[in-house]
């Protein structure tokens, strides 16, 4: 018969990890809204510089500024975006499958990363991989200036030629349940092909130069991809924690409930046990 | 383009990674321009500037706004203006005494700074975004 002590303390328990689960649900549940608020704020910005960039780098030749010239890749630098932390469904599994695609479908080419999070780190540190720049505790640092930072990294990279090709992988945010792990080519730059029928590109005169615009339009256009997806990615991380800790409370509900039939059954067996005793002693003394 | 009637005004759109800071229509702005400031009026020949850091100035409903803009570009078609700028804020938001010890702080450290400091590019951009911010809450415009 199971010990009534003991099914107790364990009820106890589950309850007190169920607080926490539950704790856990709302602040990631607060996070994600001021995450998603971000994701729409900065989406504005991101269109517009997309929109800018397009027009401007369809007008110019490939050769015309190194963030577009395009080679066969012989080295590849890898940002990912993981988190800091566990308890959050697939989040960071899915990113560190995503990124590992990545250096296997590229054998025998050099491979460095940028990492954001703790999980990241862990992961590619035990597969000794080189580690360009590590990037913690994001969720505080998270604005645009961490951006620039990792875009400056990425652009200084790629432009002296060290590596010759740039990968992003993130959770892009769809919705609390769906995260779709995305990996975006970012360096070189891609531009979408000439629409044949779209209207004649009006032309436009660049203060100070072509080059000089294309450098800060390109700049931009790199920052502001690097931004929206930490911020997508962080709206992900939140999505994915209030999802995996809802179900976690729901478990510790259900567990709860089984656990307190069990102790009922055992008490009321036991009360059913001592009233045989007293029964069975008073008919002895007869 | 000639069909666009100077009346219907300019739309003026300026956008930061914080979002869409203003979307008007104005009848015309000055704009910083990395080569001096520039007024563009409706049916302006399409071009893209880089912006130094300083004040846009237009008008709406009469009353004079200043927002003051940092790194960024501007993109400048016969009916529309798009600002895109790393950071903008109000003239009216500007923490007047802040800007102003920045600049002091700025200007001391710059001076002992030596020429080849690798530093010294941001500190000089820190100081011209003060300035423009010290400038701009001072409700000056670039023709006082």
């Amino acid at each position: 018969m199971p010990n009534l002590k003991d099914i107790k303390r364990r009820i106890g328990s589950v309850k007190n990890t169920q607080q926490i689960t539950k704790a856990m649900k709302l602040v990631a549940a607060a996070k994600l809204r001021r995450a998603q608020e971000s994701v729409m704020a900065s989406r504005p910005y991101s269109e517009k510089v997309a929109e800018v960039m397009e027009s401007v780098a369809m007008r110019s030749r490939e050769d015309s500024h190194p963030l577009l010239r395009r080679k066969e890749p012989e080295n590849i630098l890898i940002i990912v975006m993981s988190g800091d932390k566990g308890l959050c469904g697939p989040f960071n599994t899915n990113v560190l499958k995503a990124a590992s695609k990545i250096i296997a479908d590229n054998p025998g080419k050099g491979v460095s990363l940028i990492i954001t999070g703790r999980k990241g780190v862990d992961f590619f540190r035990r597969r000794k991989i080189n580690i360009q720049k590590i990037i913690l505790d994001y969720g505080k640092k998270l604005g645009y200036n961490l951006a620039g930072e990792i875009a400056a990294i990425a652009t200084e990279e790629f432009s002296s030629g060290r590596v010759d090709r740039v990968y992003m992988v993130y959770n892009k945010f769809r919705n609390v349940v769906v995260q779709i792990p995305t990996t975006v080519s970012l360096l070189p730059v891609t531009i979408a092909k000439r629409d044949e029928h779209a209207s004649p590109a009006v032309d436009y005169e660049y203060e100070p130069s072509e080059g000089e615009i294309l450098n800060e339009v390109l700049t931009r256009y790199i920052e502001s991809q690097i931004y929206q997806s930490l911020l997508e990615s962080a709206a992900s991380e939140n999505g994915a924690r209030m999802t995996a800790m809802d179900a976690a409370t729901k478990a510790a509900k259900e567990m709860i409930e089984g656990l307190t039939l069990v102790y009922n059954r055992a008490r009321q067996a036991a009360i059913t046990k001592e009233i045989i005793e007293v029964v069975t002693g008073a008919d002895a003394i007869k | 383009m000639a069909h666009n009637d100077a009346a219907t005004g300019l739309t003026l759109q300026i956008v930061t990674p914080k979002g869409m800071v203003e979307d008007t229509t104005v009848s015309m702005v000055t704009i910083p321009g990395v080569e001096g400031d520039f007024g563009v009026l409706p049916g302006h020949a399409p071009f893209i500037s880089v912006l130094k850091p300083g004040g846009i100035y237009f008008d709406e409903g009469g009353m004079p706004r200043v927002y003051v803009v940092s790194a960024g570009f501007a993109e400048v078609s016969a009916d529309k203006v798009l600002v895109v700028a790393r950071t903008c804020e109000k003239a009216g938001d500007i923490d007047l005494a802040r800007a102003q010890k920045a600049q002091t702080t700025l200007e001391a450290s710059l001076s002992t700074m030596s020429p080849e400091d690798e530093n010294r590019q941001k500190q000089e951009a820190k100081l011209s975004r003060a300035i423009a911010r010290i400038s701009a809450s001072k409700g000056e415009t670039p023709y006082s």
